[in-house]
Order: structure tokens, then sequence, then C-alpha cells
């Protein structure tokens, strides 16, 4: 029998609030991360679900709610049915990480960042204080700080880029499989944005590491993943490998998606997508493209749900079934 | 922190004024704590038999009006001055210096025996006034021997101090009179009152012997309708008015940090349920509510803490809980679950320490309120009545009518000890504002 997958999503489906309050952020997303050292790309724009994909993988979820289906498994294992001590215990930052957009907010401003390392690894068991000392000063020599004085200073004290890398030594407190980047080179300067995506690359091969890279930024994307995931309201439009969706895209939003990344050719008109995306509480059951025309399609008419077509081996599209 | 709140308290004048009325209080009630027996308030605040010697309502000696009356003394010795042994006997001589104010005589000279223990032969007592090297016996008495049946050790005088009054006849007063202007005549302004015991048995013993000079003012506060001297409450009374503030104020305020923190962390029904609980304990007036459980459970001072506590925390978890839940919406905190965290470790080391200096501030300010609340409680007669509280000697007062006979001294002593104990900590909490509202720091 084949491994299990490293990680699989299949119909993951939240939403918050109830009534006509109930917003779906995730509608039956699925994809698969087979193997150690993939990584997989979420891109879309803001509020098309791919914070909240971030959460419902390491099930931290807000208290309004009110559905949460589907399964996530991690190597075979469903963490949606598993109780609240043993994801702290043995899931949580064990096997899967995060490093979040806001990389000011990965740590406590009253503590210093090497103590907030420490308790990372005390609470996981590393009881002897010189070990998690020791552990800590190998994790910032890792990612590029210096760890006799970064150690010890305040969140605060630290320029956007340390912090950063401080956040991505934190996820790596207790050698995890998979770490999610939620859009974590977002808040840097450009100059700065490639050191972290290089260090992240290194990263990978040294310790065969799985990402899911959370990113509105595809270009960026395209350097560290192997497969992409692209988001719309809360719905997957295209996934498959980065051949696939990049080279090949066949979805009209990701085609359009595409066509935005700028280029150096000066004189060249930026391109947008006219309109905004959906309100997230209004798609449900709904055709999420149906309501901006730059792409909508002929299928979107009918303002049904799409479904995902396989168009070619591991490349599946949003696509209509047009009944004749 | 603590650096960051001294910095603030010592900043301000009134912040000072508070810290240091606030450690001398302290340190006083240690003192009191140290010196005072533990048994003070039920053997000796209460029980009038040792009160017996003390003159009723005397004025300060301090004050003006006092100062055609003569200082009532009692003189208090435990031990004997001298001890001489001869043969199977000893001879126990306790000696007092008297003083002689300059205007007016004692009123009256008196001693008392407690607690004497003898085995067969009953002990002698003599009471002698010493001039010139000269011992002038002024009264002695032979204690009753045994009675039928009576079993050695014999014991007298146990419940009831041997009281006697030395000039209650018109030759002994007229001999003290005279003593009294020939010593005042030589500039003298003591004489010395011997006590002497002749016990038969060296085994034999006695607790206490007073000697008294009788006058109408009394020490620095003067004496209650008991006889009590005021002063001596009131300094009994510091270390369990401050255990009422900082026990109450520490239990509350930890308390409803705790709880507010945990029900806005919690959410869902655990928020639901203690919600409802602190609307219920909010609506209910305190004060009519805390008179029926003392009244219920009786005035012991533990329950009285307990139920002060009970109702005194509600306020903080009101107002702490949507703080927690904004500081629960920043990033770290979703963090550190992510990183494993545990429920208590995120309440204890990421989300109260955010509001730390508020808690303190909180507390400081509840000092007064718990200090104040058992004040009022002792002044509607529900106090524990085994400890002095100086809200129990308002109440006695008010129920004598102090105010209306003009004891002034009886009434502002301890309302003057109970503003005090409760404006130290308010000034400090006054002088913290800056520290958590960062609007109002200077430089």
């Amino acid at each position: 029998m084949p491994n299990p997958p490293l990680l699989e999503v299949r119909d993951l489906t939240l939403s918050y609030g109830s009534g006509s309050k109930k917003l779906t952020a995730l509608d039956r997303v699925s994809f698969t991360i087979k193997q150690a050292g993939e990584a997989l790309a979420v891109v879309g724009e803001s509020g098309s679900g791919k914070s909240s994909l971030a959460s419902a993988i390491m099930k931290i979820l807000p208290n309004n709610v009110s559905e949460f289906s589907g399964s996530v498994r991690l190597n075979g294992e469903d963490i949606k049915e598993m109780p609240e001590s043993q994801l702290s215990r043995s899931i949580r930052w064990k096997r899967v990480s995060w490093v979040p957009q806001e990389a000011s907010a990965v740590f406590n401003p009253i503590y210093q960042i090497g103590r907030q390392l420490e308790e990372t690894l005390g609470v996981h068991g590393v009881r002897d204080s010189q070990v998690r000392r020791a552990e800590a000063i190998r994790l910032f020599q890792l990612v590029g700080l210096n760890s006799e004085s970064d150690l010890a200073k305040y969140p605060s004290e630290l320029s956007g880029g340390m912090r950063q890398r401080a956040a991505i030594a934190m996820a790596l407190a207790l050698k995890p499989s998979l770490v999610i980047l939620d859009e974590p080179t977002s808040a840097l300067d450009v100059s700065l944005q490639g050191g972290i995506i290089s260090l992240l690359q290194d990263l990978r091969d040294q310790f065969d590491l799985s990402y899911i890279f959370i990113t509105h930024d595809v270009v960026l994307a395209t350097k560290l993943c192997n497969s992409f995931v692209v988001l719309y309201g809360g719905r997957i439009a295209e996934y498959g490998s980065r051949e696939a969706v990049i080279d090949r895209a066949s979805h009209k939003y990701t085609r359009a998606l595409l066509n935005c990344v700028p280029t150096f050719e000066p004189g060249q008109k930026m391109l947008s997508i006219p309109g905004e995306p959906p309100d997230l509480r209004k798609v449900a059951g709904r055709c999420p493209f149906y309501p901006r025309p730059a792409i909508r399609c002929d299928g979107c008419r009918e303002n049904e749900p799409p479904v995902l077509v396989e168009v070619e081996e591991g490349h599946w599209v949003a696509q209509h079934i047009l009944s004749s | 922190m603590v650096k960051g709140i001294m910095r603030t308290i010592f900043s301000s004048f009134l912040g000072k004024v508070g810290f240091f009325l606030l450690l001398a209080f302290g340190i006083a009630a240690v003192v009191v704590t140290v010196v005072f027996p533990p048994d003070f308030g039920q053997r000796i605040w209460n029980n009038p038999v040792y009160w017996a010697d003390y003159p009723k309502t005397a004025i300060p000696s301090w004050w003006p009006e006092a100062g055609g009356k003569a200082q009532h003394q009692v003189l208090i010795a435990t031990t004997p001055t001298n001890m001489t042994e001869e043969g199977a006997g000893k001879t126990l001589e306790y000696r007092f210096a008297v003083g002689i104010s300059s205007q007016s005589d004692p009123k009256f000279l008196s001693f008392s025996i407690s607690h004497l223990q003898f085995q067969d032969v009953s002990p002698v007592i003599a009471v002698l006034i010493e001039q010139d090297g000269q011992f002038l016996p002024l009264y002695s008495y032979v204690v009753p021997d045994r009675f039928s049946g009576e079993k050695s050790p014999i014991s007298r005088y146990a419940t009831e101090p041997f009281r006697v009054q030395l000039t209650s006849d018109y030759q002994a007063e007229g001999m003290v009179k005279e003593l009294l202007s020939g010593l005042r005549n030589r500039g003298q302004d003591r004489f010395t009152a011997v006590v002497r015991l002749n016990f038969a048995s060296r085994e034999d013993s006695v607790e206490e012997v007073r000697f008294i000079a009788g006058g109408e003012s009394f020490g620095w506060l003067g004496t209650d309708d008991l006889g009590r001297d005021v002063a001596t409450g009131i300094l009994a009374g510091l270390p369990i008015e401050l255990l009422i503030g900082f026990v109450v104020a520490f239990s509350a305020t930890a308390l409803g940090a705790v709880i507010g923190t945990a029900s806005a962390y919690f959410g869902g029904w655990v928020d639901l349920i203690t919600q409802r609980v602190i609307d219920v304990l909010t609506m209910v007036p305190t004060l009519p509510i805390v008179m029926f459980l003392v009244f219920a459970f009786g005035a012991n001072l533990a329950y009285i803490i307990l139920f002060l506590i009970v109702f005194g925390w509600t306020g903080l978890a009101i107002q702490i809980r949507p703080w927690i839940m904004q500081i629960q919406a920043e990033g770290f905190i979703t963090m550190a679950k992510a990183r494993g965290l545990s429920d208590k470790r995120i309440i204890v080391r990421h989300l109260l320490p955010q509001t730390l200096p508020f808690l303190f501030v909180t507390f400081t300010f509840s000092i007064p309120g718990a200090i104040l609340s058992e004040a009022g409680l002792s002044f509607l007669g529900l106090g524990d009545p085994s400890v002095p509280t100086w809200g129990q000697m308002l109440q006695q007062g008010f129920r004598t009518g102090a105010i209306y006979l003009g004891y002034w001294w009886w009434i502002l002593a301890p309302g003057l000890a109970i503003v005090l104990t409760s404006l130290a900590p308010a000034l400090i909490a006054q002088s913290l504002e800056p520290y958590t509202e960062p609007r109002l720091r200077r430089g």
C-alpha cells in the first residue's frame, strides 16, 4: 500500500455566522500535497479565503464558525476529528507550523524573542534549559540572524526583515514537515523578499520541508512552488502543477490574474481585473464568477455553482456542465 | 514593571505621601502583631475585668482641657523587681515608680493582684511607700487560707483580680497627701510604691501585680466607657484593617482578572454562564445581602472577608473582558495557540501580563473599599467581636452617645484611622494613573 499523502484536503468547507449573515469562506476546497519537499502555492485576491485556509488546516478557528466540514488528513489522520489536547500536543507546531502575514504579530511584544522560542521548545517537552538555549541559537543561525544579540531583543527592536527571519526560525523550532507561509514577504521591501525566498528554498532542500505558500504574488510563488491552487470567492478556480496552471492556464480568472503581473516594458499599460471579488455572504450555492463580468464565461450565465473538471491529468479547472 | 511602578509613584508628591504612609502603617502593623498577644481581642480588649483599673471616658492627657486633671496611671508588672529566698520560702518585691502631677494629687491609690497560687501556707501581701530609704506601710493582708477540701496548689483571684483601694479611709488618704506634698515641695516628680509578697514555698507564684494612681485623663487617646485605652484599640486594629484591605483587594482582583479573562478567552457557554453570574452578583444590593449572610453564618472575620471577596470581583471581570477580547484578536495569541501552548499558559503568560499595570492599580484602589466595607459592617453591629476593629469602636461610641456627650477622642480616633489607612493606598493608586493612562504622562 502506498504511503498516505503528507496532506490531503477534501471538500473543506468553512462558514462563519448563520442566517443572512452566513459567510462561506471556503467552499468544497480539495488539494493534496503528496510528499515531503513539495510546495503548494495558494494564490488569489484579498477575500478569496486564503487565510481562512491556513487557520482551517491548523484548526484554530474563531468562535463564530458555523460549518466546518470535509476532511484535513495529515499522513492519513484526520485532524478535524482530533481532540483539542491532541492537536496542541502532537500536531500544532510539531507537524504543521505557521509563518503568519504580520511577522510583528508572531511574537508577544512583552517578552524577548529568544524567550518565546525557548517557550515553544519547553511546552513541547524540551526540559533542559541549556538544550533549549542551544537549540534557539542553532535556529537563529539557520535563518541568518545574530544568535548572540538578537535572541535577547524584544520584537519591536528588530527590523521587519529580521522579524520575518525570526518568525521562520520559530516555525522551524520543532522540525515540522509542513510550514504554512501566509504572505511571508508581503510586508517587506522587494530587496528583502529575495533573501527570504532563497532562505525558504534552502531550508526546503536542506530539511525536505513542504510549504503551503499563501500569496497574491504569482511571480514569487513560481520561484518556490511546484503546484498551484487558484482560489476565487472561497472556491478553487484552477488547481494543478506549476506548468499546468502557469503555462497552460485555462480558467478565465487565472489568465486574467497572470495578465496583471507587471513587466519592465516602459509604457506598457498596467492591467487589472475590473470589478471586485464577490461578497462571500452571497455566493453560496451560486457561481462566484457571475457577479464580475470581466471573468464571467458563457457557462456562468445560469448562476449555477461550477464544478471542478480534470482537463488533463492532475489539472483541474472550475467549469460549468452545460445542460444541452 | 516594578521599576516603572515605583518610578511613577515617586514622581508625584501625593504618591510619595501615600507610599510612606502605607509603609509606616505596614511597619506599625508588624510591630503590633509581634508585640500584642494573639488572643488580644478576646482576652484583653473585650474583657471588662482587664479594664476595671482604668478610668471610664477619660480625656487624652495631652489635651489642654485635661491640664488640671490628674493623669490616671496603671502600672503593670508581671515579673518582680527583687526576689529574695529565705529558708523554704521567698519574698517577691514589685516596685512601681508613680508619677506626681505638679497640680493635683491622684484621686486614689489602689493595687491589684491576679492569679495567686500557693502550696499550703497563705502568702502575705504588703503595700508600702518608700520615703528617704524608709518604707511606710500602707496596707497588709493575709490571703485566705485553704478551704476545707481544697487541694494544693491552692489558687486565688484567677478569674477576678484581688483589688484594694488603698486610700479609702481618712487616715491613709491624709498620709498619702502629706507624703506627696512633701515630695512635690522637694521638686520630685515621682514616688516609689512597693508591693511585697511573702511566700512560704518557692513554688508559689503570682501572675500579675498592678499599681494604680487614679486620675481623670489618660494616655494619648483617652478611654471609652468601659475604661478601654482607645490608643491600644487603634493599634490593635491596624493589622486587622490592613489584613482585610489587602486580602480582600488581592483576592477580588485576582478572581476578577482570572474569571473575566477566562470568560473572554473561552467564549461560548463559559462566557454566557459567567456573564449571567456576574449580572446576578452585580444586581444584588451588596450591603443588605452581606448583612444577611453575616447574620446567618455568624460574625466571623473569615466569613466577612469571604463575603466581601465574593461580591467584590465582578466589576473588574466586566471591565477586563472586552480588553482581553481585544488582545486576543492580536496575532500573537493565535500564534500561541498554533504553537501548541495550553489554554492555561496562554491566559497566564500571554493574556494577563498585558493587563498587569491596570490590575495593580485596580488592586490598590480596592484596598480602601474593603476597609470601608468592613467598617460599615462593624458600624452596623456586624463586626467580628473576637477582634477589635475601628468600625466596632465607632459603633460602640455611636451607640453609647459619645458624640452628644463630648467624648470626641472616642469617635475621632478610629474615624481618622480609617480615613488615613484608606487614603494611603488611594493616594498611591491616584499617583499610578499615568502608568495606565499614557495621556496623563508628564515629561
